[in-house]
């Protein structure tokens, strides 16, 4: 005779028998072997300061966190990934990886700013918050912040213009003399050296309005006192800096919505016969 | 069925959103499908029970031994068909590339109706 599973069996099992999927591990917040970093997002970091932070979390969390380059950038900058995961529950390769970037085009800059607040929200939640502690328990995340250091340094520390590279940062000769990336299309006497002056009169050449402006205080109905202004960088839709908290947070949460729901699997009952 | 051979239905269960090999990863074979194996007796036929209630079974037509699952969908489950021959304990692991790694040990042994 034969014996067939009603439909309904599957559904009955989901909540009770996924939780025995993983092993039972001691869930309490994770305490830091150093100081670890405590980044403040209502300001971007540039590249060094992003640099500091992956290696602060490493040294504060080394069983947990690793810190690697996967190589160098045109300009010789680190490409630096950090993987997470819970060692108690496997090794890092066993588990299912979940891999967030940022910054990949150069003046998005925010996406690393994300990227690693992602990483701070999960150190940070680990034991307290039941999702957090599962997400890290399951999986392996890999955080790149900085697919472009070079577009990202150039963007804090040049001035934008229209011609901010978006794309990686490779030697140009722009100006055909022989040389690549000697002076920019906007240093205007050749010196090497790109001045606000310079940056603005290419701007006004270009009719693009000019980019750097002056700082002021402004009162926002909703945050307050706020300054506004230096270098606009707004090319790349980037948020002021007092805007940022809520992006990145909200970013982080889209990417962990979907870890959340990466495939959880759990065996039902057997049937024998 | 008989003695020492042994029909199995054993239900994978995901219950998150998403699959755990997508159709695009199937249809562009991206990489490779998950795998169930039986370890501790002999496998002489597997498969994928496509209806419990007419109990029709899509079976592997090579390597009983390592059966290919083409994922299991976002809050659904696949009952794997094993026909065993042997006694006593076997253990059924389940590898997923996206889904992790789940094992689970039996008795074969008449269950109660």
């Amino acid at each position: 005779m034969t014996r067939t599973l009603p439909r309904s069996f599957s559904l009955a099992c989901l909540v009770s028998l996924a939780l025995l999927a993983l092993p039972a591990v001691a869930t309490a917040p994770l305490k830091p072997a150093k100081a670890a970093p405590e980044p403040v997002f209502n300001r971007l970091h540039d590249y060094q300061e992003i640099s500091e932070m992956l290696h602060g979390y490493a040294a504060a969390f080394p069983e947990w966190v690793s810190l690697e380059s996967i190589g160098k950038s045109g300009e010789g900058r680190d490409i630096w990934v950090v993987t997470l995961t819970n060692p108690k529950t496997g090794d890092a390769l066993s588990k299912p990886g979940i891999y967030i970037d940022g910054n990949t085009h150069a003046n998005e800059v925010q996406g690393g700013e994300s990227t690693i607040y992602t990483l701070d929200f999960l150190l940070k939640n680990y034991g307290t918050l039941e999702r957090v502690t599962e997400l890290v328990d399951r999986l392996t995340f890999y955080f790149l912040p900085m697919v472009n250091p070079d577009g990202r340094h150039r963007w804090f520390h040049q001035p934008a213009t229209a011609n901010f590279p978006r794309t990686v940062v490779v030697p140009i000769d722009d100006d055909r003399d022989g040389l690549a990336d000697e002076d920019g299309y906007d240093n205007l006497d050749g010196d090497g050296e790109t001045t606000p002056e310079e940056s603005n009169a290419f701007d006004d050449l270009l009719t693009l309005g000019r980019q750097q402006v002056e700082w002021k205080e402004v009162d926002h109905p909703q945050y307050g006192k706020i300054e506004v202004g230096g270098n606009r960088h707004d090319v790349g839709r980037v948020p002021e800096g007092w805007m940022l908290n809520e992006e990145v947070h909200r970013n982080s949460l889209f990417v962990l919505h979907h870890a959340y729901h990466l495939p959880r699997l759990s065996f039902g009952e057997p049937v024998v016969r | 069925m008989d003695r020492d051979l042994w029909r199995v239905h054993l239900p994978v269960l995901n219950d998150r959103g998403i699959p755990s090999v997508t159709a695009c990863a199937r249809e562009n074979k991206i990489h490779r499908m998950d795998l169930a194996t039986v370890a501790g007796a002999k496998v002489i036929a597997c498969g994928i029970v496509n209806d419990p209630w007419l109990d029709q079974v899509d079976l592997q037509e090579h390597r009983p031994q390592r059966l290919e699952v083409g994922g299991v969908g976002g809050y659904d489950t696949e009952i794997l068909f094993f026909l065993i021959e042997g006694k006593g304990e076997i253990t059924v692991s389940y590898d997923s590339l996206k889904g992790g790694k789940i094992a689970t040990t039996f008795k074969l042994e008449e269950m109660a109706p």
